[in-house]
């Protein structure tokens, strides 16, 4: 008979904890790693949610009712200083980008322009601005948790949401989208290769 | 919202949804749970060589919670890629454990089949392959399931109830088809 181990028998607390972990998995894990999706591969992804979930377990008495901005804090933070990182989302747009290139989704082809066309000027944008503006309108975070997840007070975020839809908007106007009688045909090759 | 980020989120793409609840995302979980137990740090076992060599797994250890033995269990691979459970190198609650390689899959029907063909690349040349293996689901302490189908060798027992058993493991009903 193999070895048994000879560890000590948890304790309730313990398993209690385990628990809330579960709970907290199940309920979060999907959103954590389409977060971290957006910024690297899926292997990397798996691997750093793993250590934001032992970080969670850790600290669970610090996690908040509404875990989501907290997570996502954690995930930047060991995302950053992975090995591989990525920390950028320049290279998920070329991917969307390319997706919309290649295979159009199903529908209007001229939403699908519009998407090109906004994912485009999302690329064109600083790094800073466009992860304001993802954490806002991808994640559709509070101001509270954009705040946490990137490390600074809800009114240094609100500037910088402000900034960066400044400049998103100046782009739209400065490159309208190109919708026309042809849209259908032509315009994502033409909006691809006048990048 | 305000036009800007309408527009933003119009081009967000499809979010990740079932994972968690995957044969991927539970094997996902047995890590963190496993990796917590132990004491170790966060990125124990999990350097980025093992893991390209390991497709997604690093060596953990497993808890054991209970013993016993109910019913034989269905092997659930998980919705996604059938690429959830994982391959544990002992006979042991706290066994070292892999995923499968990058793009190999378990069989329902026979999910040691897996572990047996890709045990060289998991654990190396050094370590010689069973000649049996049992699939087994760990327990938690109320009655419930935790973490992901593990297939364990199992040389030297009857039968893989037998091997589950023996480890405080459920034995996963795999008839051959």
């Amino acid at each position: 008979m193999p070895a048994r181990s000879g560890k000590a028998p948890r304790g309730h607390g313990q398993l209690d904890d385990e628990r809330k972990l579960e709970l907290l998995f199940t309920d979060h894990a999907d959103e954590v790693l389409t977060y971290l999706r957006h910024r690297t591969d899926h292997d990397s992804a798996q691997e750093v949610l793993i250590e934001v979930f032992v970080v969670a377990w850790r600290k669970l008495d610090q996690v908040p009712v509404e875990p989501r901005g907290w997570l996502y804090a954690v995930a930047r933070r060991v995302l950053a200083n992975h090995v591989r990182s990525q920390g950028r989302t320049a290279a998920l747009l070329e991917r969307l980008i390319d997706e919309c290139r290649i295979a159009p989704a199903e529908g209007d082809p001229q939403d699908t322009v519009a998407r090109h066309h906004l994912l485009t000027l999302l690329a064109g944008l600083a790094e800073q601005d466009r992860e304001v503006l993802l954490l806002a309108g991808w994640y559709e975070l509070s101001g509270a948790a954009a705040a946490q997840v990137l490390g600074c007070t809800r009114a240094a975020y609100a500037v910088r949401l402000h900034r960066a839809r400044r400049r998103l908007r100046a782009a739209m106007d400065d490159r309208a989208a190109p919708i026309g009688d042809a849209a259908p045909a032509m315009p994502i090759r033409q909006a691809w290769e006048n990048r | 919202m305000s036009e800007e980020l309408d527009a933003v989120r119009r081009c967000r793409p499809e979010p990740v949804r079932g994972w968690a609840a995957s044969g991927q995302g539970r094997a996902v979980l047995g890590v963190v749970l496993a990796q917590q137990r132990s004491g170790a740090g966060a990125r124990r076992g999990w350097s980025r060589e093992r893991l390209a060599v390991l497709a997604g797994a690093g060596a953990v250890t497993l808890g054991l919670a209970g013993a016993g033995l109910a019913g034989q269990l269905p092997f659930v691979p998980g919705p996604q890629s059938g690429r959830g459970g994982v391959c544990a190198r002992t006979l042991s609650a706290e066994a070292d454990l892999s995923t499968l390689p990058h793009g190999e899959r378990f069989d329902p029907h026979d999910p040691a089949a897996a572990c047996a063909a890709n045990w060289y690349r998991m654990w190396g040349d050094e370590t010689p392959k069973p000649g049996r293996f049992a699939a087994c689901y760990h327990r938690r302490s109320d009655g419930g399931l935790r973490g992901a189908a593990v297939v364990f060798p199992a040389e030297g027992y009857a039968d893989p109830v037998a091997a589950c058993n023996a480890i405080g493991f459920l034995p996963i009903d795999a008839t051959p088809r």
